[in-house]
Formats: structure tokens, sequence, C-alpha cells
């Protein structure tokens, strides 16, 4: 059995919300900061944070980012009400993406979110259903040298 | 290199940071518009890092601030609006914008010995959790 995180901070996210996109992940990085952990395991979590997050204003109605701090790992559960992803694998593809037009001006939705995510996280897990949502799960392990 | 010599060689205008930019230190430099580009790419180790782009959104900052990038230059004369500036004044992170292409900038900064950003090696990809 997993012993009970130590912190535990949510932050809501609007769909849409193109302006205030990273405030979360900008407040995530913060706390990370004040608790003195690395700053390369900060920049880690911050990037895939930062990803999660633009990936909910460009894609889903509403959603929230829940930062769970272990003695050993940082969790981040980034669960979101909207479209749901057609086809995972695809999405999983560098390069790969379905992003408005208005993702695109801002520097996102060139199918780099998720490998991004993937490629700076220990573990990574995506359930998404249709029509309801989208959870994306990932962990950065705390001591792990890359 | 000081962050306000990059400024004089590139002719450009500091937006934000001013009363620092003679204090923060550069070594290197990476171009992109696609900001998860930066992200995937950039291996930001001694926040010595300058970010040469052609957008002038919010993002730019937000994403400069996750990777620890001191310097953002916006190229090809782009109007910076000003909630981007008030970001960057509110995380200390400075800008400069300059009317030379990205194109023109590199290569002002590569001849002044500003080094390529040393890329993020693409190791193993995590596993599921």
């Amino acid at each position: 059995m997993e012993n009970p995180p130590l912190l535990v901070e949510s932050f809501k996210i609007t769909g849409k919300d193109y302006e205030h996109g990273g405030e979360a992940s900008s407040q995530i990085k913060s706390i990370l900061k004040r608790l003195g952990i690395s700053p390369e395991i900060i920049k880690r979590v911050s990037i895939c944070t930062y990803e999660a997050e633009m990936n909910i204003i460009i894609y889903a109605y509403e959603g929230e980012i829940v930062l769970n701090i272990f003695k050993d790992k940082v969790r981040i559960i980034a669960k979101d009400k909207g479209p749901g992803i057609l086809d995972l694998e695809l999405a999983m593809k560098e390069g790969y993406s379905t992003a408005p037009p208005e993702a695109i001006e801002l520097g996102f939705g060139a199918g780099m979110g998720l490998p991004n995510i993937k490629n700076n996280s220990d573990r990574m897990n995506i359930e998404t259903e249709i029509g309801v949502g989208t959870t994306l799960i990932f962990e950065v392990d705390l001591n792990e040298k890359r | 290199m000081k962050a306000d010599e990059v400024a004089r060689l590139i002719d450009g205008v500091i937006l934000s940071g001013k009363n620092f930019i003679d204090k923060v230190e550069v070594k290197t430099a990476f171009a992109a518009d696609l900001m998860s580009d930066v992200l995937a790419y950039v291996e930001s180790l001694n926040n010595d890092v300058i970010l040469i782009t052609g957008i002038t959104n919010p993002q730019i900052v937000r994403t400069a601030e996750m990777l620890d990038i001191p310097v953002i230059i916006v190229a090809r004369g782009k109007k910076v609006p000003q909630e981007t500036i008030k970001l960057a004044d509110e995380k200390g992170i400075i800008i400069i914008s300059t009317k030379n292409i990205v194109f023109t900038t590199s290569g002002i900064l590569y001849m002044n010995g500003i080094k390529p950003a040393r890329l993020k090696p693409r190791g193993e990809p995590s596993s599921s959790c």
C-alpha cells in the first residue's frame, strides 16, 4: 500500500482560457521550489505540468490539476471534462495533433505535448472516454538521477 | 556574455528586466516559434539560455519560466502585447525586441560567441503508472 501524500493541492482550469495558461504550472513550480526540490526535478515536473495544463485549455471544457507530493515522488493528476481522445496511440505520436488554429498561434498544438510528458516523467498513464473526458496521471521520482 | 551586450549587438529594445539586464549572463541560444519544441528540446541546466522567437503571447514567458530561461528575444520587430511584458516583469524574465529576423539575430549572436543551446538527451520514455 502506498503511503498518503504529504501534500495535496488542486487547481481549477478553464477550457479556452488561453490568457491564464500556465498559471497553475507556475504555482506548482513555486511550491516545489519552496520545498527545496532539486531544480532538475522541478524542471521536469514543470514541463509535464505545463503541457498537461495547455492540453486542458486547448481541448477540454474544464478540468483540474492536482499535485500530490510523496516522500519519494511527485504525482500530477490532470483530469478534464471534454471530448476525450479518439485515438490514444496516434495522440502519443510526435507530430500528430488535432489542435485548433488558435492553439498553434500560441506555439502549441504541434503534437509534442503527450510525447513530451512521457519523455520527462518516470511514469505516465492516460484514461480517456469519448464525450466524457480524459485523466492523465504522471509521476516524477525525487531521488532518481536521469 | 551579459544580456545587455546581447541587446546592444542585435540593436534591441529592452521591454522588461531593464534594472537587472547587466547582471544576467547568457551563453547559449535556441530559436523556435513552437513552445512545445522549446519544452521538448532545450536542456536548460545552467539557466543561461536565450530563447529567440517570433511569437509574442504570454506563453513565451511561461515557457521560459518553466525552463528557467532568463532572456527572450522577440524577432522580426513584432509588437509585444502589454500582458506579455507585465508577466515577464512579474517573473523577472528579460524581453528584448529586435527588428532583425530570427536568422540575422541568430547569426549575430553566433558570430559573437553564443553557442547552440544544449539539447536534452532523448532518453527512455516513462513506463505506465
